[in-house]
């Protein structure tokens, strides 16, 4: 597979057919991320269609210093935050009680921790999953998905937000953590 | 070691530790129940959230992005081509006929020639009727208004401003009432 590097070189020389194929090289991560951040494939498709045309348009901004790909997932969350205030839903409130914003201390495991293995078959597990996520703070949301579903590292995440490895890392695990506590309270 | 937090839990199992910090977890994990279940509960969960269900864009998703980006735009080159395409395509045609009927070239060239004429000569008296009609229409125009601007003068010398003003409001009226009785007129004639 062609790197990004050469194909952004190739786009900017004017070569369209390059950016058809960071299009396709990306569509369907791009559409993961922004689906799980909006939950209705309409609106996350034209949101995805939105973040390629922004990135475009703004290629010449683009430092190649930096990752393609943490360049555009920066843009689509821009994106879907721009489109969270125009529709004024405050979908970026810490409002679990499990969430502690600048939580340090570490996540103790309990004596008497309920296993989740015996109570869901894995695709059952997923289902719930996806459900819980739903209810799971944007900004702690769209750190898990980057890093779970789009498998993007900690320090790209670290770079498209421009906070610390190590808070990147403790919101993807106290996240991992309410998910596993709504799936044992649940029935 | 004291048992693992499980954030040091999910670093073991993403491979984010160091080598001794990994062979330390393992070798608690041989002595620690607890552990060893807690490391199970969240390797199961991360199964789970490593596989779940994909979204998928539909077919021709990125081709109605680029021509969002890279609308279709037709050149005066295209237009260019596409007359140039259709001439050829028109001079080949004829030549096709010529060879397929066995007709004489320069007599078929005469014929097309004079129809071609005849056609011309018809549109040109068309376009002359037209025009002469347009100019009579206008000389019309220019005496009627000619006249108004002269029965306007002669209201204003012959008669007080009162009387003037009763007479355009008169005449207004009359003229609303003509053009509606007009109007009227062809309504009723539609119906029937």
């Amino acid at each position: 597979m062609i790197e990004d590097k050469e194909l952004i070189e190739r786009i900017l020389q004017g070569e369209k057919e390059a950016f058809e194929m960071i299009i396709r090289k990306y569509e369907n991560p791009m559409l993961n991320y922004i689906g799980r951040m909006v939950g209705e494939r309409e609106l996350a498709l034209e949101l995805t269609q939105e973040v390629f045309i922004r990135s475009y348009t703004s290629l010449n901004s683009y430092q190649p210093q930096y990752k393609f790909r943490s360049w555009l997932f920066k843009i689509a969350s821009n994106l879907v935050i721009d489109y969270w205030r125009k529709k004024k839903v405050a979908t970026f409130s810490l409002n679990h009680r499990n969430v502690r914003e600048n939580q340090k201390q570490s996540i103790q495991v309990a004596d008497d921790e309920p296993s989740i293995i015996q109570k869901f078959e894995l695709s059952q597990l997923r289902e719930r999953i996806d459900q819980i996520l739903e209810k799971i703070p944007a900004s702690y949301r769209e750190l898990f998905v980057w890093r779970h579903i789009n498998e993007l590292s900690y320090e790209e995440i670290a770079e498209i937000k421009e906070l610390p490895v190590g808070t990147i890392k403790n919101r993807v695990f106290q996240t991992k953590e309410i998910i596993r506590q709504l799936l044992e309270e649940r029935p | 070691m004291n048992c693992p937090s499980a954030d040091q839990i999910y670093s073991y199992l993403e491979n984010e530790l160091t080598s001794s910090e990994n062979k330390a977890i393992e070798k608690h994990l041989l002595i620690c129940l607890k552990c060893r279940k807690a490391l199970e509960v969240r390797k199961f969960l991360l199964q789970a959230i490593e596989t779940l269900p994909s979204w998928q864009v539909p077919s021709g998703f990125s081709q109605q992005v680029m021509d969002r980006i890279f609308p279709v735009k037709v050149s005066i080159r295209g237009w260019l081509t596409a007359f140039a395409s259709g001439f050829v395509a028109f001079v080949l045609g004829f030549f096709i006929y010529v060879l397929a009927t066995g007709q004489n070239l320069s007599s078929l060239l005469i014929n097309l020639n004079q129809s071609l004429l005849e056609q011309a000569k018809s549109i040109s008296l068309v376009f002359i009727k037209f025009f002469k009609l347009i100019s009579v229409s206008l000389k019309i125009i220019h005496q009627l208004s000619g006249q108004f601007i002269k029965a306007l003068t002669l209201l204003t010398t012959l008669f007080s401003p009162e009387v003037q003003i009763i007479i355009i409001i008169f005449t207004l009226i009359l003229i609303t009432f003509s053009i509606y009785g007009i109007g009227r007129k062809f309504l009723i004639g539609e119906k029937q």
